[in-house]
């Protein structure tokens, strides 16, 4: 099904100041796309309104075809919960807890922590956190904590994974990780990802590129590398 | 989302001791202020409900103007208007007695809820041992009614309170009345009723009560000797009734009081002014535990309204992994719930430890201590009111922080910009 933006318009302020302009597009199961332009281009904005975390001013967001602006609260926090995974750029783990019980805060809430706890355990171990996962993020390094933020958003195999430029605080190598880890999940798991970045090498790795400039769709379509 | 408060809390020990000291010392004195207050209390009460009669029926003690003086002494001469006072006649008739005992000594049989009734002659006298003399009251009764009604056998010293009707003229006297006449057990006392010649009464034992207002002026004598010094032989001016249940005593006198003239009256009328200085009491001591809480309420409230500004990055983590606002209302909720029944338990426990050492405080033998020991309450009601009040008044000042931490939305926190 996917997602789908209707004249997806966001405005702030008063008086408003409009960051999107009527955007319409789809994005199909499945696919790997990056969402690049320069900063101001509305691009994080946009991940928001497609992630549920915010509403558009005018338009609308569909998800395996909900309306976002029609479904319940109980509705919108089980899809944040189970269906849709997000990365930052800062790790946002949360600091009093090990990175085996962070990653286990999804499966908390939908009350499957115990059952899940072998199958988090695994998943840490193919992020190469094995050893670590009673660790606090203080005593991990930024690519650790990074990773560890990438498994909790993985944790409950949501079919959206939304990533706000995941590698802008990270050393090549780790934000080499990262990207390799975002890939196999697309790959394998066949997780649609959404990534925003900066990073044209990066972009370029996607199946397909949205550039948006000024709050518009300047370009959409295989990724280039300019 | 106990788990995590829990975290929270453990993972900033400082903010959380101080927040915990706050309600820790608030119910602490609650305990050991309410232990204190309320011992003194039930002390006395117990002294008011067991040391003297639930309802007392005494004599009325009728005014005398010129109405009443022209009625009984010019019946015939007032008839016609011939009698003028130059300064009005005032006072009280002398000798005061219950009209009719035997009535009231049928009615005291017949209704259940009475347990005991003691008749008593009871007359101010002035106590004398040669040149020393001391006022004081000398209760006449038949022993083996009185000990049914009050707890004085309890408090004999010396001698047995029986033996006061076992020959003529024997007394049982307060340590404290013994002690201001200088002199001991055994011993002769003259007791002047006021218009005859002293009469010379022997000591035959000694009571405390641990009240000083009883035990230095009170003595305790045969009902025919006390007429007999007053007299008044055949006559009593008093009938002490013990109840069943104590709580009964107004409205059973409010029940007696049509029935006759005489005067009757529940140990809690008989006491008013008592009463209204524990209920004065009590207002202060709710007041000074309310401001000790609002202090630390308001302790609370600050510090988990920091942590909730400190936490909104944590905020934010959890509401986009699908945690809702009832759940982050939860968190913050739960800890000011844990630091209130945390705080209150261990305040429990010191107060409690507070009031064993206030217990063994000597008061050198004052009404307060009885012998010479303070008297604490350990009333299980004291703990759980200390417990109520602690742990609510910690939920109450979490509530409008967790609320507000309920209503942050993710975008918002991540749009601010917080670390």
């Amino acid at each position: 099904m996917g997602l789908l933006a209707k004249n997806l318009v966001k405005s702030f302020g008063e008086p408003p100041t409009t960051v999107l302009h009527g955007l319409n597009f789809s994005i199909k199961e499945g696919e790997f796309v990056s969402l690049t332009g320069r900063s101001g281009s509305g691009k994080s904005t946009l991940l928001y309104l497609l992630g549920a975390l915010d509403a558009p001013t005018s338009g609308q967001v569909e998800i395996d075809g909900h309306d976002l602006s029609t479904i319940s609260s109980d509705e919108l926090h089980r899809l944040r919960n189970q269906s849709i995974g997000f990365v930052f750029q800062f790790h946002y783990l949360l600091p009093e807890l090990t990175a085996l019980e962070n990653v286990l805060m999804p499966a908390r809430k939908a009350k499957k922590d115990i059952a899940m706890e072998k199958t988090i355990r695994e998943l840490l171990t193919e992020f190469g956190l094995e050893g670590k996962e009673n660790r606090l993020p203080r005593q991990l390094s930024g690519g650790e904590q990074q990773r560890v933020a990438i498994a909790r958003a993985l944790s409950m195999s949501p079919k959206y994974l939304f990533a706000d430029e995941p590698t802008g605080a990270l050393d090549t190598a780790n934000a080499e990780i990262v990207m390799g880890l975002f890939e196999k999940a697309n790959r394998e798991l066949g997780t649609t990802v959404i990534l925003v970045t900066h990073d044209p090498a990066f972009a370029a790795r996607a199946h397909r590129q949205i550039k948006l400039v000024d709050g518009r769709i300047d370009s959409d379509g295989p990724p280039t590398t300019n | 989302m106990l788990f995590l408060a829990i975290r929270h809390l453990v993972a900033r020990k400082k903010q959380t001791t101080l927040t915990l000291l706050g309600i820790v010392f608030g119910s602490m004195a609650f305990v050991a202020i309410s232990g204190f207050m309320l011992g003194f209390q039930y002390f006395l009460l117990d002294q008011l409900i067991n040391n003297d009669a639930h309802i007392r029926i005494s004599a009325r003690e009728d005014r005398v103007d010129h109405e009443v003086a022209n009625k009984d002494l010019y019946s015939k001469l007032d008839k016609n208007g011939l009698v003028s006072w130059v300064v009005d006649p005032s006072g009280t008739r002398s000798n005061p007695k219950i009209e009719n005992p035997q009535g009231w000594a049928e009615i005291l049989k017949k209704d259940p809820r009475v347990e005991a009734y003691s008749p008593q002659f009871s007359a101010q006298v002035l106590f004398s041992v040669g040149a020393i003399a001391a006022n004081g009251k000398l209760i006449g009764s038949e022993p083996d009614m009185q000990v049914r009604v009050t707890n004085i056998q309890s408090y004999i010293k010396t001698g047995k309170f029986e033996d006061i009707s076992s020959g003529g003229n024997r007394i049982i006297v307060g340590t404290g009345l013994l002690k201001k006449l200088g002199s001991g057990d055994g011993s002769t006392i003259f007791v002047y009723n006021g218009r005859d010649k002293p009469v010379p009464f022997k000591v035959i034992g000694t009571f405390e009560t641990g009240g000083r207002q009883i035990d230095d002026t009170t003595a305790f004598g045969a009902l025919i000797d006390v007429q007999k010094l007053a007299g008044q032989p055949n006559e009593i001016n008093n009938m002490a009734v013990r109840l069943i249940d104590f709580n009964r005593a107004r409205e059973t006198a409010h029940d007696w009081q049509p029935l006759s003239p005489d005067k009757v009256e529940s140990w809690d009328e008989i006491n008013a002014a008592f009463l209204n200085v524990f209920r004065i009491q009590d207002a202060m001591r709710y007041m000074m535990i309310a401001t000790i809480l609002l202090v630390a309420g308001f302790g609370i409230y600050n510090i988990l309204n920091v942590v909730v500004t400190q936490k909104k990055k944590e905020i934010a983590i959890l509401r986009f992994i699908g945690y809702e606002p009832g759940d982050i209302l939860q968190l913050f909720f739960l800890q000011g719930i844990i630091l209130g029944v945390v705080g209150s338990i261990i305040g429990l426990i010191l107060g409690y430890i507070a009031c064993l050492g206030i217990e063994q405080i000597s008061f050198g033998g004052g009404p307060m201590g009885g012998g010479t020991m303070m008297k604490v309450s350990f009333d299980p009601m004291i703990y759980l009111r200390a417990f109520l009040f602690g742990s609510l008044a910690a939920a109450f000042a979490s509530l409008m922080p967790a609320r507000s931490a309920g209503k942050l939305t993710p975008i918002d926190i991540i749009r601010s910009g917080a670390e």
